[in-house]
């Protein structure tokens, strides 16, 4: 299996588990996965219940290894304290994680599915407001939950070997709870990628409503089978989840400002459809600059190094200040950004629709 | 039929984290944890499905 930093696969094994895995998954999406997501409901709550085991076996191993005598909130909070999550130096070339970089992740990863509105796809179907909640026990017990607990099995791994680096969820999963933790680790995989294959196939679909949406699921499968075999994209998932929710989120604050709050500015939702054109400049540009903001606060440091290494500023106390200060990591971005682009698309709105009125 | 599958999926959600629960309490050997585990595992399968399932598909026709 690739490492976190190698780019291209490394074996062909890797290849053939990858195309097996991912051109299954894109045939039962391409079917509909009607049964999937029937499976995926039973298996929902056992699912749930086996993370929370993995948290459990993965303490009492770590109280037996470090002999903790655990009598209280107050030992358990040492033990997490000074064995299990005790911090440390990053591995070479990863971002040192913090508290805040677990918790935004947790909260941001799927952002491009809540927060950039990709979970309509299948939130269409709703029949009620509420079942919206779905997508938080996605983000509370799929994330935060699930996350602890995985994070303790694979301290418990590095606490018995520190040299054993390798993060291969089947055999963590497999020492803590056996055949069952195998199969949680398979499941989980298996239902969360198909709805993601097969809302994929749809966006695309609708790019070409008169194409198969079938044929369009497959190709999507593909592509997606095709990038997986890649390392570069397989093992660098995290700062790649963050930059597709990114590039989503400012239409998601465009989609959400629209619906909601639109009109108590006096204007009117769904303007393209009102004035009959095919596209909205507001939402448009909203997008755009939102984008534009968010990627020049991430790469501002990169930026003000270059300039100074062209000779068009000289380093300074104040320079080095805002690099320090206005810089910020792609998984803080996304918050601000939002909050930005709900704005912009309210004073772009302001001036698109005063300037073109809609043809009634 | 539907309630009995109801509180034997209930129960096999039970065992499948009761064990762990003895486990961490240092009452249990984590194999017979993961032999547990399997045996409620295939319970919850074959009981859930028998009234999620029918659930599922009422509520698909329903929709469509």
């Amino acid at each position: 299996m690739p490492g976190l930093n190698d780019l291209y696969p490394n074996s062909i094994g890797w290849v053939v588990a990858v195309a097996v895995v991912g051109g299954l998954i894109a045939i039962v999406a391409a079917y509909g996965y009607q049964t999937v997501a029937k499976f995926a409901n039973v298996a929902a709550p056992w699912m749930v219940l086996v993370f929370l085991v993995f948290g459990f076996v993965g303490l009492r191993q770590f109280i037996e290894a470090t002999g903790t005598e655990v009598g209280s909130m107050g030992d358990l909070w040492g033990l997490a304290k000074t064995e299990i999550w005790k911090g440390g130096p990053p591995q070479e070339g990863q971002v040192k994680f913090t508290f805040w970089h677990v918790t935004f992740f947790a909260w941001f990863c799927n952002m491009a599915m809540h927060i950039g509105m990709s979970d309509l796809s299948v939130f269409r179907f709703a029949r009620k407001s509420w079942y919206a909640i779905a997508s938080s026990a996605g983000m509370y017990v799929g994330h935060f939950m699930a996350w602890i607990s995985a994070s303790i099995l694979y301290a418990y791994q590095l606490h018995l070997n520190p040299a054993d680096t390798d993060v291969l969820p089947g055999p963590l999963a497999y020492r803590a709870a056996g055949l069952v933790g195998l199969l949680c680790v398979i499941i989980a995989g298996w239902t969360t990628a198909n709805p993601t294959i097969y809302r994929a196939g749809l966006a695309f679909q609708a790019l070409a409503p008169k194409s198969s949406r079938f044929k369009v699921t497959l190709i999507t499968g593909a592509i997606a089978t095709i990038a997986g075999m890649f390392p570069a994209i397989a093992m660098k998932l995290l700062g790649f989840v963050a930059l597709y929710g990114l590039v989503l989120m400012p239409m998601g604050a465009v989609i959400f400002v629209d619906f909601w709050l639109i009109r108590k500015f006096g204007l009117q939702s769904y303007y393209a459809e009102l004035s009959k054109r095919a596209f909205n400049w507001a939402a448009g540009l909203a997008w755009l600059v939102t984008l534009s903001i968010c990627l020049v606060l991430v790469k501002l440091g990169w930026i003000i190094d270059k300039l100074v290494s062209w000779g068009v500023f000289t380093m300074s106390d104040r320079l080095q200040w805002i690099k320090d200060t206005f810089t910020v990591q792609i998984f803080f971005v996304s918050l601000p950004g939002w909050f930005v682009a709900a704005l912009l698309y309210i004073v772009l709105s302001k001036l698109y629709q005063r300037k073109i009125r809609p043809t009634e | 039929m539907r309630s009995i599958l109801q509180i034997i999926s209930l129960l096999a959600l039970i065992a499948l984290t009761l064990p762990s629960v003895i486990f961490l309490a240092g009452n249990m050997e984590l194999n017979t944890v993961k032999w547990l585990m399997l045996v409620a595992t295939i319970v919850w399968f074959v009981t859930a499905t028998g009234w999620m399932w029918k659930d599922n598909g009422t509520e698909s026709q329903q929709a469509g």
